[in-house]
């Protein structure tokens, strides 16, 4: 099947039948809007975009990466595009679950390119994002692009919500050191409370930091030292021998 | 009182950091006009100049202060269309520890080589936005955003409305002079397109208000901010608007008591 976009009117149906499917979850994909002229139109590329399913974020990025070969720049900042392909995919991307489907919210589903935190939990443009920031070695991603497709996780919504961090390889290289666990393919657990070391104290250090530092500039190993002590305990086996200029924490 | 690092980084204004874009032949390239003579950084400081839409970054090495040289390309290729793209000067530090962020030009839309024109930026955009069960919400992401939860009502009927004018904007005013001047410490208006200067002159140029003092001073911080609110409400005739609303609401609700 090849690739179209919603048109305006598609994209409107789309939300309608989200709404539909959270009352009654029953509720089956228009999947006529896919082809129909009035809700879609044709792409000027050629993209295959037969259905698959998918077990992870880097999958799908991956597979998203491969079709858009052709045509990525376009493509990739083309919103009806992507909301074409999350109701094309949709079977796959929001499974039954005793028999019921539950979309959660339209952001999943609905690109808004414009905005960082709504497009970082879309289902299909939010990991493609990151993988392709990183495209250079995705490795350095994983700690935001493990885990399934429908649970992006709160590392996802603390620190790709923010363009100046998750585009760094500083930054996404050290939460990946920080929260992957490669024995497991999975972040550590317990990750979305406010505590010491959390991926949302990360993120607001981070933030201190980007004031002051090019972030770019900084290797992992640079970076990771000037996360105060709170950090260590995820990367480090003994505390550093030398006192550089870390950043101070924020909640003594 | 929570302690910041703070390296002493100068804001660059953006008439000393100038981009233009050209396209050839399909291909867009930009060039940088840099006059930073004044600024006095180190010379051997990295010139860099960063151009990002979103999750899209591209970094251009041009030298140091002593000696700015553009790349060898400064294609933008990989954005495909340049809308929305802005760029980004920075001035970074090559002393020990490396990396240090000596000035920044942050947010600078470019010039078209052919329309020397620029795009006015409205003060605050509204955005309709699922918020679950909250009406509106001010998000500081990027420049102040003010959502309005699409599930409860439309953006504009919201906004537009005398409750929401007379009694949420005054408050949106103040959390973003908040921000700016408290939480952000910024207090410069260089000249700039950047969200602080233009919100900064805004208040300032309300009747009344005159410049922020130009040293930090919590109290008096606070007080500038509630002078510009003052003003604000007048300027906007907040009392009349909350009157209209509030007397059409008791004129529909003639049987209805008040307990103390």
């Amino acid at each position: 099947m090849l690739a179209r976009r919603l048109n305006n009117q598609g994209t409107q149906q789309l939300e309608l039948f989200l709404h539909q499917l959270r009352d009654d979850p029953h509720t089956d994909a228009p999947r006529e809007l896919l082809t129909d002229p009035g809700t879609s139109a044709p792409l000027d590329a050629e993209v295959n975009a037969e259905p698959r399913s998918f077990h992870s974020r880097l999958e799908v990025a991956e597979h998203l990466a491969r079709i858009l070969k052709g045509d990525s720049a376009t493509l990739r900042n083309d919103a009806g595009f992507w909301n074409w392909l999350s109701l094309c995919w949709f079977d796959e991307l929001c499974p039954q679950h005793n028999e019921l489907r539950n979309p959660g919210e339209s952001a999943r589903w609905i690109a808004d390119l414009e905005n960082p935190r709504r497009t970082c939990r879309h289902f299909l443009a939010g990991p493609f994002q990151i993988y392709w920031a990183h495209r250079d070695d995705p490795n350095r991603a994983l700690s935001l692009l493990c885990g399934a497709v429908h649970q992006p996780g709160p590392l996802v919504t603390t620190l790709a919500a923010r363009p100046s961090l998750v585009t760094c390889n500083a930054v996404v290289g050290a939460a990946t050191r920080l929260y992957y666990n490669r024995a497991t393919g999975r972040n550590r657990s317990g990750l979305a409370a406010k505590t010491p070391g959390s991926p949302k104290r990360f993120a607001d250090v981070l933030s201190q930091l980007d004031l002051t530092w090019d972030l770019h500039s900084l290797t992992v190993e640079e970076l990771l030292d000037l996360l105060p002590a709170e950090f260590d305990h995820f990367h480090r086996d003994v505390p550093p021998l030398s006192s550089g200029p870390r950043q101070l924490s924020l909640l003594d | 009182m929570p302690r910041l690092n703070f390296t002493g980084r100068r804001r660059i204004s953006h008439s000393h950091a100038r981009i233009s874009v050209t396209g050839i032949g399909g291909i867009e390239t930009f060039s940088a006009k840099l006059e930073l003579d004044g600024y006095k950084f180190p010379l051997t400081a990295r010139v860099v100049i960063e151009a990002f839409r979103q999750l899209e970054l591209a970094r251009f090495e041009f030298g140091t202060i002593g000696s700015i040289e553009p790349p060898s390309s400064c294609r933008l290729s990989e954005f495909g269309s340049l809308a929305g793209v802005r760029f980004r000067v920075k001035i970074v530090s090559t002393d020990v520890p490396r990396g240090r962020l000596l000035g920044v030009a942050d947010r600078i839309q470019p010039q078209d080589s052919h329309q020397q024109s620029l795009l006015r930026v409205p003060l605050l955009a509204v955005r309709s936005q699922d918020l679950g069960r909250e009406i509106w919400r001010l998000d500081f992401t990027d420049e102040p955003l003010l959502l309005v939860n699409s599930r409860v009502v439309q953006k504009k009927a919201l906004v537009q409305s005398g409750e929401f004018q007379s009694m949420v904007l005054p408050e949106v005013l103040r959390s973003i002079l908040n921000r700016i001047i408290l939480v952000d410490q910024v207090r410069e208006v260089d000249g700039t397109d950047h969200w602080t200067c233009r919100w900064l002159n805004f208040a300032s140029s309300l009747p009344g208000v005159g410049t922020l003092p130009e040293e930090a001073d919590t109290e008096l911080d606070l007080d500038w901010i509630d002078i510009t609110v003052g003003s604000f409400c007048r300027w906007r005739g907040v009392d009349k608007q909350f009157t209209d609303f509030w007397q059409q609401r008791v004129t529909a609700e003639p049987s209805e008591t008040t307990e103390e």
